[in-house]
């Protein structure tokens, strides 16, 4: 991951992640399924229990009833695989949050695209979750920037010190996750039994599986984003842009991120169901400012000189 | 085959006492946890392989039964659960009753009992699963599959065996086979805990 790494041996890592990728996605939705499972004194599923349920999607028959609904599955589908073809090229910060939105829109679109009820007010929700959780994510960039100098991941890979500077940014990162990923309390869109799964309920058989695919390589990047807080430069100062560092540093990353999705499943498990209304009021009565003092800290040191 | 390992079920109440019901929804508690068998309870015909029916059927419940039904993808299984269901039960001669929920639609498997124990709704559906599987296999190699012989009803009122009765005539030996090989175990971690 260091700068002075050849285009070959860059491309080769980033190839070789991107091939990785769904795989780890969906070990990370097993693995979480699991932890779940054993927070509520379960035995719970295999692990590689959302594999099984993908290949189970492929061959069931189709039942769509607007062919508009397999063309925003595949768009929620390829939009999150290139929001992780720019992170794994360590590319822009900011093109891979907005990709991540993006595919979002388009399965909102997908609920708007079926004519049940429950696949409407699960669209509206979900664009109520983008809504809430998306500026909380741009704006930590922006901060992000101004310490790194630039909005690209591989610089931003080589400085070890970010999370010092970003202690609540971090904290609300880790909530923007647990909303993305659609566990409680905001867990609005889908809500399990509530509204049968929301803007996925009239999807079926292949359809299904490409947004179950688009989940896995969502899973692989917001995980992925977060753990971008923590890099290892200075501890593997000597050998930085060496095979043993970079297997160490995505080693340390892994780490971070299964302590990121225990996280994640935690709250998931020790908290309710809220309403509606009080994702928006949370988001922007609680974590947006936190954001916001986090950005002032920064900018006083970095832009304005004041520390 | 991975459809045997991920089961989706969609649970529907036809006109039940809501006994087999609460048997159903004890399933997916810690003590019996269907989900360690890939069973989830999806609540979405759209997503469902598996349609569980408990109670008998009436000319309301028969509508929406049937539309259920059709909302389901193939290739799909559907499976009775307590003695209503599969024969209209104590309620067999109530004016507006129709019978059991074979006289709407199609029937794989029937899990007897009333009501019907969880370990034998976890069998059932792990039976029906089984049979899914032959009709797969089947339609693979080319055979034109006749449609199936209208299924027995069962007599088994009164008991409440622990394992699913599979009633249909053709080949019912290997399937009945097949499916109690696959069996779960009972479940023993959670049973120590209470």
């Amino acid at each position: 991951m260091d700068l002075d790494w050849g285009l070959v041996e860059l491309t080769l890592l980033s190839v070789v992640l991107f091939v990785l990728a769904p795989f780890a996605g969906m070990l990370a939705m097993g693995i979480g399924r699991k932890m779940s499972a054993r927070m509520q004194n379960r035995v719970g599923p295999p692990i590689l229990q959302p594999w099984y349920d993908f290949w189970k999607l492929l061959m069931k028959s189709e039942t769509a009833s607007n062919p508009l609904l397999g063309t925003m599955a595949f768009a929620f589908f390829i939009f999150n695989a290139l929001a992780v073809v720019v992170l794994v090229t360590f590319g822009d910060l900011l093109v891979t949050i907005i990709l991540f939105g993006l595919a979002q829109l388009f399965l909102s679109l997908a609920g708007f695209a079926g004519s049940a009820p429950y696949s409407h007010i699960g669209a509206n929700r979900n664009l109520l979750q983008v809504l809430s959780v998306e500026p909380l994510f741009v704006l930590t960039a922006i901060a992000v920037m101004v310490v790194n100098g630039n909005y690209f991941i591989r610089d931003l890979a080589l400085n070890s010190s970010i999370i010092l500077y970003f202690p609540m940014a971090a904290v609300v990162i880790l909530f923007g996750l647990v909303v993305w990923m659609q566990k409680g309390p905001f867990d609005l869109s889908t809500a399990h039994q509530e509204i049968v799964y929301g803007p996925m309920v009239e999807l079926s058989g292949k359809n299904l599986a490409l947004v179950e695919l688009g989940h896995w390589f969502e899973t692989f990047g917001l995980l992925g984003l977060f753990t971008l807080f923590f890099n290892l430069s200075p501890v593997l100062d000597p050998l930085v842009g060496t095979i043993p560092a970079v297997v160490l540093d995505l080693l340390v990353k892994v780490l971070v991120g299964f302590i990121a999705l225990l996280g994640v499943i935690w709250i998931d498990n020790s908290t309710t169901r809220n309403h509606w209304d009080r994702l928006p009021k949370f988001s922007f009565y609680a974590l947006l400012p936190l954001v916001f003092l986090n950005m002032i800290v920064i900018y006083a040191k970095f832009a304005w000189g004041w520390i | 085959m991975s459809l045997l390992k991920s089961p989706w079920v969609l649970h529907f109440s036809c006109t039940s006492c809501n006994g087999c019901d609460i048997e159903v929804l004890a399933s997916l508690t810690p003590l019996y946890d269907i989900e360690r068998f890939g069973i989830l309870n999806k609540g979405n015909p759209k997503f469902a392989d598996v349609l569980l029916v408990t109670g008998a059927v009436n000319p309301r419940s028969e509508r929406a039964l049937k539309n259920l039904y059709e909302q389901m993808p193939e290739p799909k299984a559907v499976i009775v659960i307590g003695s209503c269901g599969a024969t209209g039960g104590v309620f067999h001669d109530c004016y507006n009753i129709r019978g059991g929920v074979d006289t709407a639609i199609p029937v794989d498997v029937y899990v007897p009992g009333c009501p019907a124990r969880p370990e034998a709704i976890i069998d059932g559906v792990v039976k029906a699963l089984g049979l899914v599987k032959e009709k797969l296999a089947a339609a693979a190699s080319g055979a034109a599959s006749a449609p199936p012989a209208p299924p027995e009803k069962g007599d088994d009122e009164g008991e409440a065996p622990a394992g699913a009765v599979h009633k249909e005539k053709a080949s019912a030996g290997a399937i009945d086979k097949a499916a109690t090989e696959k069996a779960p175990p009972a479940k023993s971690e959670g049973g120590e805990a209470r």
